[in-house]
């Protein structure tokens, strides 16, 4: 089970990567939340690794019976859903901006002249 | 027959001109041909060197992706009413002489889409493209069913039919493969014509890193599972 918890947290740390690298490199994204989010996903990839350093931090927080498990559980789904919602709003919004784009790219294509010289009639 | 020449340009303001002025003036069945430039929100001067041009320049006010540059385009082609689109990358990588070749086979109504492949003769690509172009050869063919040789080239040919035909969603470089599903899903005839690839020391570096391959696969499978 730890394995798969493994490999499933590096594959989806890969895939974040790849892109919080090539938003950074065309300027999409800054260097701030670039490292704010590699720092969210190196501590994602420890407590994969290291699943006990969760156990020390539950002790910690107050023994063994808080019930710690659960809470992180529900919070783990609410981040799942919250996670979703922005998801599909950015979706939403990333096809009307595309959609208002090209409507105003094409606006003034009526009688378009964009021949090449010398076309062989 | 009408043909639409189709460039997509991000922020290309060294090379765009040349691209433009290097396309055919005349190609043997086609009566007229219009030159189509789409500057994808560029942050340099390509806006500038596309109006130095005769190509009807269309502009997206902001940067939106290959994808929607392309779709963005082939929409153009169709309101001007072109029988033929053929799409090319504006950073120089293809050879506008090669568009006779790739449009013959949708001008003599054989195919309604033409893929102008690298792979074939792959001489001065790089071997790490090389390997992630098979890949993603790999994932094209597991969700569409069409093994293609290079299927995420850009230099490609439609007619006008399977342009009315198809709906590409996709704004990244993941239309590549989007257009082969596509193909797929209405049984269209796809061809693949070698093409000559002209690797520049800019061209290489304005090209898909590996890492935009993985990219690509976890956009695919969001389109898909998006249906």
């Amino acid at each position: 089970m730890q394995i798969i918890a493994k490999t499933f947290a590096t594959i989806l740390a890969v895939l974040v990567a790849s892109r919080l690298y090539l938003d950074l490199k065309a300027k999409r994204e800054g260097l701030t939340m670039t490292v704010f989010w590699v720092g969210i996903w190196i501590a994602i990839l420890i407590v994969a690794y290291f699943p006990s350093l969760i156990d020390k931090l539950i002790s910690l927080l107050g023994g063994q019976r808080t019930g710690l498990g659960t809470v992180f559980g529900m919070a783990l789904a609410f981040l799942l859903f919250i996670n979703y919602r922005i998801y599909a709003k950015a979706h939403r919004v990333e096809k009307a901006l595309e959609q208002l784009s090209r409507e105003i790219a094409l606006k003034d294509l009526a009688g378009v002249k964009g021949k090449v010289k010398g076309v062989k009639k | 027959m009408h043909l639409a020449i189709i460039i997509s340009a991000y922020n290309e303001e060294k090379v765009i001109g040349r691209v433009i002025n290097a396309l055919p003036h005349k190609i043997r069945g086609i009566h007229k041909i219009s030159a189509i430039a789409v500057n994808d929100g560029s942050a340099d001067g390509t806006i500038g060197e596309i109006k130095k041009t005769k190509a009807k320049l269309i502009n997206h006010v902001v940067n939106l992706g290959y994808g929607s540059a392309t779709k963005t385009g082939l929409e153009a082609a169709k309101k001007i009413g072109a029988d033929i689109a053929v799409t090319l990358d504006g950073d120089g990588q293809h050879d506008p002489k090669d568009i006779r070749k790739v449009i013959e086979p949708v001008l003599k109504k054989e195919a309604d889409l033409v893929i102008g492949t690298r792979l074939i003769r792959s001489r001065g690509m790089p071997a790490i493209k090389k390997f992630g172009n098979i890949f993603l050869n790999l994932v094209t063919y597991i969700l569409s069913g069409y093994l293609v040789s290079d299927s995420q080239s850009g230099f490609r040919a439609f007619s006008r039919g399977f342009l009315k035909k198809i709906k590409l969603s996709a704004m990244g470089y993941e239309i590549c493969s989007e257009t082969i599903i596509e193909a797929a899903r209405f049984h269209a005839r796809v061809q693949e014509i070698p093409i000559r690839v002209i690797y520049s020391k800019y061209s290489k570096k304005k090209g898909q890193s590996i890492l935009n391959g993985l990219y690509i696969v976890s956009k695919l499978i969001s389109h898909r599972l998006r249906g």
